[in-house]
């Protein structure tokens, strides 16, 4: 933006300050064709002005301060626009048809005579002016009553198409011209008769335009006279013809006519007479006009571009283009403003190479860059090579005046149109023909999986055109030599590059506006203000306070209502948002909260029965427990409450009582070995050891000396334990009730058996262990022998080992 | 009205700005209050050491922005005097007898123009 502003303000300096007056004044200029005789003649009569050529045009030399040569038909509108306040008219100059009387004796008389010679006719000069004066002429001669410009150009293109008639074609035996100038030609030794025509021609003035009084010196007249000039009062020296009763002099209010009648004559006589220029600009005006609207039009094409574009750098180079162009047709405006075709308008001229030379070079940037991500810096390695050959290119031309490599002028000729191309300019043509080949190659092989065909075929058609173009201008076709080339050649790059953004060789955003009509997601693109540039269909508008939140911090997610949350990302002047419905996610977590509570709730409900059934289970197994227990132990709690009920009629006190000593022991303890049984657990023989070394304790009150040995160390099952505390106990309740005194026990283990022997102080072969010990021995694969010894019976239990051992 | 201000803001400040939302209770939209940069951001990010110092004055800061959002919030919500609900200016209409909520003139057929159309 910086840049454009800078280059619009360079413009309008540039525009302002060329308008500076710079009022140096004191010339004599001749400002109309033909004039410069008469000038010659003034000189003399004017001393304080100095003889000029003709720099700016005549109304800038005028209000400069300059005396200037002119016609009337120059000077009165000049007037009438306040562009000079004195006219001086001097010399009358009419036109005349001029007959090389050397070259032909055809009768003419006047203009139709000129149809039925068959005979060339040129004019003098190609000058606007002459134009005007010319047509003007002929148009009051065709019909004096109602001069019509039309009547003039159909006479002429019947002229043209008859016998030939030709713009600046001296050579003609036939000229229309000025009466003045043809006496010279005479005086100068040709033989011109000097025709006034008979229907009627017109006296033009000629004469000094000044914004100031001038004061000429008298002899003036006789001096012009002298000179060869018919004065503007009617007198003429010799050599002119003697009737110009046809001839007609402008009135003061003849002017307007005129000025409508010979407007615009050279355009017109291009395009209607000479057929050229038919779709081109043919004079001045529509040159810097057309010039103007291509500009803007360039310009307006950018803005467009710009907006469509995707990346930066893509729009900086299709930017860089068309400031190229824009400039390119400035330059060209600017030389058309110089007046004189001198070295400066030739430097313009080169210069439009700085700006033709530098398309095709971005166009190959712009292809160069397209494929790969924006800001990479790689690309403009391998694009230094056209770069510099643009830049040697362009010195090549600017200094061509030194080495002429690239334009060689013809010597004498006009440098404008008399010119022919050397080596330097075929090379550059190759140069940037090959840049626009390598652009146009790798634009269609990126884009050779477009389907639509005319993607490939109009950029392709629009590329051949602009080559054919150039060809042929370099070629000098004749419709294409008329042609203005800045204009043809700015026209066809944006028609092709247009036809490229179309067909989609390059990415550009247009279709934005059906993308977000079709865009399921609620997105909308904000500008700077936070206005919505783009938006999808059915998205709501965000409120100003939620602008200001997302301006602040976009990054952070906001909701715009419980169902909608708008996520944000800056974006080149502005920010992208676009909303999520979360209706859907906000549905289901509120079916997964309802979800958990219900589950909360039933796991609650779960836990109570689980502690219901957990008591109910404790109180179940306590009773098994207890009743196991009960079972286990209710025969001896019975047999011990017999005894203790039998204690006071008993006669041996202690034995009893020793006795319900021995069985509240031996209860405890098997209620304790219960207990250890369902708990899962194991006894160590040294806690059994203690059980039965309290069993021989409470066997001593009786009288009962019992030793028991052990062997070594060792886990034993429960139920093996038990059933040795049992056996212990059972064996004590036997010495009892045998009176045996003395009772040795040894355990140990042998092998994988476990074997408790008794040997009691009497005979045991009696005793008889409790049924229910007997069978609990069995269901454990154990055995109680009996073995006779000398003196006494051993009673030996034989046990498998259950529990560790660690033997 | 503070007070029912203060209790239906939503915090949505983060360490670097303090900024509070209350959503309107008839047409469900959030209001954000002006976002208040915290004054000690950039320096509580680069010195951790002073993190307890830095918290407290967040806190301070917090309080006021609070304040200031209840304060900007007054002028552009309103109390439906029927149904007592916080409502936004979009949503609360000026009646002839009584202003009161969109939802409550609609159920008693009173007519009014929005606050803010």
């Amino acid at each position: 933006m910086r840049m454009q502003y800078l280059l619009l303000f360079l413009l309008l300096c540039m525009l302002l300050t060329g308008c500076a007056a710079d009022l140096t004044g004191g010339y004599l200029i001749p400002a109309a064709e033909g004039s410069e005789e008469y000038v010659t003649t003034l000189n003399g009569y004017l001393s304080e002005y100095e003889t000029r050529n003709l720099k700016e045009n005549l109304y800038v030399e005028t209000a400069d301060g300059n005396a200037t040569a002119c016609f009337d038909v120059q000077a009165m509108p000049a007037i009438d626009h306040g562009v000079g306040r004195y006219w001086y008219s001097h010399v009358l100059a009419t036109v005349v048809i001029a007959v090389d009387r050397t070259r032909t004796d055809a009768v003419i008389t006047g203009w139709k005579s000129l149809t039925e010679s068959q005979i060339r006719v040129g004019m003098s000069s190609t000058s606007v002016i002459r134009n005007m004066l010319v047509i003007g002429a002929l148009s009051y001669g065709l019909n004096p009553a109602a001069p019509a410009k039309q009547d003039a150009l159909d006479f002429l293109e019947q002229l043209s198409r008859n016998g030939g008639f030709e713009l600046d074609e001296s050579d003609a035996p036939i000229l229309l011209c000025l009466d003045y100038e043809a006496a010279a030609w005479n005086r100068n030794g040709q033989n011109y008769e000097v025709i006034v025509p008979e229907e009627g021609t017109i006296s033009y003035r000629l004469g000094l335009l000044s914004d100031v009084p001038l004061t000429l010196e008298s002899g003036l007249d006789e001096s012009l006279l002298s000179a060869g000039f018919p004065l503007a009062s009617g007198e003429r020296p010799q050599g002119f013809p003697s009737n110009y009763q046809s001839a007609h002099t402008l009135r003061a209010e003849d002017y307007d006519w005129f000025l409508e009648l010979a407007g615009d004559s050279s355009r017109d006589l291009r395009r209607e007479v000479f057929h050229t220029r038919l779709y081109t600009t043919a004079d001045l005006r529509e040159h810097i006009l057309s010039a103007l609207l291509i500009a803007v039009v360039i310009l307006l094409w950018k803005g467009t571009v710009s907006h469509r574009m995707l990346r930066h750098d893509v729009q900086w180079i299709v930017g860089a283009m068309c400031w190229s162009m824009v400039g390119w047709l400035l330059l060209r405006l600017f030389k058309y403003q110089l007046f004189s075709e001198g070295i400066l308008c030739r430097i313009c001229w080169y210069g439009y190479y700085i700006f033709q030379l530098i398309l095709p070079v971005a166009l190959l940037c712009l292809t160069e860059i397209i494929d790969r991500p924006e800001g990479e810096r790689s690309p403009l390695r391998p694009l230094w090579p056209p770069f510099v050959f643009y830049v040697l290119s362009v010195i090549l031309v600017l200094t061509n005046d030194l080495h002429h490599m690239v334009f060689r002028f013809e010597p004498g000729g006009n440098w404008n149109s008399d010119y022919y191309y050397g080596p330097g300019y075929w090379i550059i043509m190759a140069g940037s023909l090959l840049a626009l080949v390598l652009a146009v190659g790798k634009l269609l092989c990126m884009g050779r999986r477009n389907t639509h065909w005319g993607g490939k075929i109009f950029p392709l058609l629009f590329c051949a055109g602009l080559l054919a173009y150039i060809i042929a201008y370099i070629c000098r076709v004749p419709l294409v030599w008329e042609s203005d080339l800045t204009v043809c050649i700015c026209i066809i790059s944006i028609l092709f590059f247009e036809t490229v953004l179309h067909s989609g060789l390059i990415p550009v955003n247009i279709q934005y506006k059906k993308l977000f009509t079709a865009a399921p997601v609620g997105l909308t693109l904000f500008d700077e203000k936070g206005r919505a540039v783009l938006s999808s269909c059915g998205t709501v508008p965000i409120s100003p306070s939620i602008w200001r939140r997302m301006h602040m911090d976009p990054h952070k997610p906001l909701l715009r209502d419980s169902d909608t949350q708008l996520h944000a990302i800056p974006v080149h002047n502005g920010m992208a948002v676009w909303q999520e419905d979360i209706s859907q996610l906000n549905r289901l977590k509120k079916e997964i909260q309802n979800v958990q509570s219900r589950l909360e709730a039933a796991n609650n409900l779960l836990q109570e029965e689980e502690e219901i059934k957990k008591r109910l289970m404790a109180a179940e197994t306590k009773r098994d427990l207890f009743e196991q227990l009960n079972c286990d132990i209710e025969h001896r709690i019975t047999a011990l409450s017999r005894e203790i009920e039998k204690l006071p009629e008993t006669g041996c006190p202690k034995g009893t009582t020793a006795y319900i000593a021995l069985c509240l022991c031996h209860i405890k303890r098997r209620c304790n070995l219960f207990f250890l049984d369902r708990q899962g657990e194991s006894l160590l023989r040294e806690e059994l050891s203690i059980y039965l070394n309290e069993l021989a304790e409470l066997a001593g009150y009786v009288g009962i000396q019992m030793l028991i040995r052990y062997g070594r160390a060792g886990a034993l099952d429960i139920r093996c334990a038990a059933l040795c505390y049992d056996y212990a106990f059972e064996t004590i309740l036997w010495m009892l009730k045998s009176n045996a005194s003395v009772l040795i026990g040894y355990m140990e283990s042998e092998g994988s058996n476990l074997i408790f022997r008794f040997l009691p102080g009497c005979d045991s072969r009696q005793w008889h262990y409790s049924e229910k010990f007997m069978a609990e021995i069995s269901a454990l694969g154990g055995e109680i022998t009996y073995k006779d010894l000398d003196d006494a019976v051993g009673i030996c239990m034989t046990l498998p080992l259950g529990g560790e051992n660690c033997d | 009205m503070m007070n029912l201000l203060s209790g239906h803001m939503e915090d949505w400040s983060t360490p670097q700005y303090f900024c509070f939302a209350i959503r309107c209770e008839v047409c469900g939209e959030f209001w954000y209050s002006s976002s208040i940069p915290f004054s000690k951001a950039a320096q509580a990010a680069d010195c951790l050491e002073k993190k307890e110092l830095y918290d407290a004055i967040y806190q301070r800061e917090k309080v006021r922005a609070k304040l200031a959002a209840g304060k900007e919030a007054r002028e552009l919500f309103s109390q439906c005097p029927i149904c007592g609900r916080l409502v936004c200016d979009s949503c609360f209409l000026i009646c002839d007898e009584i202003d009161m909520c969109r939802e409550c003139a609609c159920r008693m057929k009173e007519r009014g123009e929005p606050v803010m159309p």
